[in-house]
């Protein structure tokens, strides 16, 4: 078991990584690398916990942002906040592009139940576009916006109730776009994106 | 140093031990005691009964090993899945469906108080419905074994995590609150369920965002609340420069007060009950989410996760006292002299040495949230006033450790350093588990319940001499 974890890839290049670093550095070094970011989001882009977003092929100007509010405390997760705080400041813009960069992963298709589809499904989804583009794959319209199409649905329906109950507050437009929807109405939209 | 993780005979006692039977003779594991590397081990070679002791020589090179993530995945309970203690103790469910369960306070009648700080999204029907903080009261049935009725306190609220009864004594009048942003205090009588009064806000300001666990509790004079404030950053990588005069600095906030958006943060503040008063009581314990007072002593004791990303094997995290005045590290040193230079602001060689050496240090990543102190009255006599701790677990090391609940033997009011696997079997192999303990609390007939929030389960453990 233990050897199956060293050997992997994903843990092989940190490795090598922060030995050099050690030597001429001591403790301030960076030890996150794409490689780490998959360990949790997906060693294809494809995160095994649905509950997480898909970041390969994201915007890249979302990522960024992201990952500043991550380390300024504005947007909070425990492991996101000294993750991102792991990557110096001066390389967090390369960084986001290094992971735009990265292929979006094939979409795995959800089952649609039939509520995604409802007539007030598609005028919410609407006013979704009018930010996250027509085809909801972000950038096109309003550079930050990310993409939503084929993001992960519990992720999506996480972050809407998140916004609605301001636990999370990174963005202004987002906190007021969502303060007065029923969660019946977040729960199809995050169904319609994932499987759009 | 042991170079086997395990004795002959000890082995011997866990193979029996993995063969079916449920639980280890006490007296005979604690002699035994794994050290330094050998105590960071996994979540495979917990068994309940191994001592531990980690101490300040074990502490190993920053990036030895690399740092891994390794979240781990939240199930509900395989239906094998088994719960694993000493001989002679019981795990029993006490109460489910109490999502978010953070810590837990026993008023002065006998109820429970349950600070749920994130229920988050829960699942009702074919729905979700989004909770917010609530705190929850359980009233035990006769025997102590269940509930028998529960009530919500007070609902609607920002992380609430902290609870303290005062003043201290058989009739509180207030139930104080840490939450994130502030410090509210409820009027309370004896026997009250549910909150009918607006509360008052005794302390307001605090700052918002990275650690949010407050936890608080009151000196046993009842003069002094004391209150946690977890630093706002792993590392404090994006602090401002620092200020000109650091003597006047540190006058004011501690040797080694943090400063720019760390400003009294990874501290504990101490007040006067009416929230006047206000002054520094101890720095650089980067999130002290388990403050306890012992209570024949007045010592403040807190359980404190470290700082991350250094590797799997380094620096422990502590349970220790918590001495008024004095710096614990937090961000430019850990454990007394080892410096970490990744804080903004530039280094502080100067603090090398005059960080205080936490008392009990924990294998890394382990994460301890809650903990207390036992009164006695139920567990074996000889574990009358040691220490309890919840190990909520790792996610910043390649195989999990930590998602036990352990016990810190006291002996002349002081924690001897060592520790001991008390109740554990959370782990469903590698990625999954199903249970992650964050608050110990003792109860009056010296039975102890504890808290988890994957499941939101609250478990009661009893004692009878095998």
């Amino acid at each position: 078991m233990l050897g199956q974890v060293f050997s992997s890839p994903l843990k092989a290049q940190p490795q090598n990584q922060s030995q050099t670093q050690t030597q001429t550095d001591s403790s301030r070094s960076s030890p996150l690398d794409l490689h780490v970011c998959g360990e949790c989001h997906g060693e294809q882009g494809s995160p095994k916990d649905k509950k997480l977003p898909i970041i390969w092929g994201q915007s890249a100007q979302y990522l960024e942002k992201q990952l500043r509010d991550y380390r300024s405390g504005q947007r909070e997760n425990q492991i996101m906040n000294s993750m991102a705080e792991s990557v110096p400041k001066k390389e967090l813009s390369l960084f986001a592009q290094a992971l735009a960069s990265q292929p979006w992963p094939p979409r795995t298709p959800i089952e649609d139940t039939g509520e995604s589809m409802s007539p007030v499904t598609k005028a919410d989804a609407q006013t979704c576009l009018t930010c996250h583009a027509q085809n909801a794959d972000g950038e096109s319209v309003y550079k930050g916006a990310p993409r939503l199409n084929g993001q992960n649905a519990d992720y999506l329906l996480d972050q809407m109730l998140a916004w609605m109950n301001q636990d999370r507050a990174n963005s202004e437009v987002m906190g007021s776009l969502l303060r007065n929807k029923k969660k019946e109405q977040l729960q199809a939209l995050s169904l319609y994106f994932a499987g759009h | 140093m042991r170079q086997k993780a395990f004795s002959k005979p000890l082995q011997r006692l866990l193979c029996a031990w993995a063969l079916g039977a449920t639980a280890l003779p006490l007296t005979l594991l604690a002699q035994d005691i794994v050290k330094g590397k050998d105590a960071m081990g996994d979540w495979h070679k917990d068994a309940p009964g191994v001592m531990r002791l980690i101490t300040h020589d074990d502490i190993v090179a920053p990036l030895e090993s690399p740092s891994a993530a390794n979240r781990s995945t939240t199930v509900s309970k395989p239906s094998d899945a088994q719960i694993k203690t000493m001989s002679g103790f019981k795990v029993d469910v006490f109460a489910n469906n109490v999502d978010g369960a953070r810590v837990i306070r026993q008023a002065p009648n006998g109820d429970i108080f349950v600070s749920q700080s994130r229920p988050g999204n829960v699942r009702v029907g074919d729905g979700y419905q989004f909770q917010k903080g609530k705190i929850t009261v359980l009233r035990p049935s006769a025997d102590g074994s269940q509930v028998q009725k529960l009530e919500t306190f007070v609902a609607d609220l920002k992380d609430p995590y902290g609870l303290a009864f005062y003043p201290p004594g058989p009739n509180p009048q207030w139930l104080y609150v840490g939450m994130q942003g502030q410090v509210v205090r409820y009027a309370y009588r004896s026997g009250d369920m549910k909150s009918t009064a607006e509360p008052e806000v005794i302390v307001s300001g605090l700052p918002v965002g990275g650690h949010w666990t407050r936890d608080v509790g009151f000196s046993p004079d009842g003069k002094t609340l004391y209150l946690a404030v977890g630093s706002g950053s792993n590392i404090a990588i994006d602090m401002e420069d620092r200020p000109n005069d650091l003597q006047a600095w540190e006058k004011t906030h501690g040797l080694g007060g943090a400063w720019g958006n760390e400003t009294d943060r990874a501290t504990v503040l101490a007040y006067s009950p009416d929230g006047k008063n206000r002054r520094v009581y101890a720095t650089g314990v980067r999130n002290c989410s388990g403050l306890t007072v012992q209570p024949n002593t007045g010592v403040v004791f807190c359980s404190t996760n470290e700082r991350d990303l250094l590797g799997d094997n380094t620096p422990p995290d502590y349970v220790s006292s918590i001495k008024e005045g004095h710096f614990y590290g937090w961000p430019w040193i850990y454990h007394q002299d080892h410096e970490d230079l990744r804080p903004g602001g530039g280094p502080r060689p100067d603090l090398k040495g005059k960080a205080t050496q936490p008392d009990a240090l924990i294998q890394p990543h382990s994460a301890p949230l809650g903990m207390d102190f036992n009164p006695g009255g139920m567990f074996p006599a000889e574990w009358s006033g040691d220490a309890f701790a919840a190990l909520h677990g790792s996610w910043n090391r390649a195989l999990h450790t930590g998602y036990k609940i352990i016990r810190l033997p006291v002996k002349a009011n002081q924690l001897t350093g060592t520790y001991q696997d008390f109740v554990m079997g959370f782990t469903a192999g590698e990625d999954a588990v199903w249970g992650r303990p964050v608050n110990v609390r003792f109860l009056k007939d010296g039975s102890m319940l504890f808290s988890e929030d994957v499941n939101g389960t609250i478990y009661r453990v009893t004692y009878k001499k095998p």
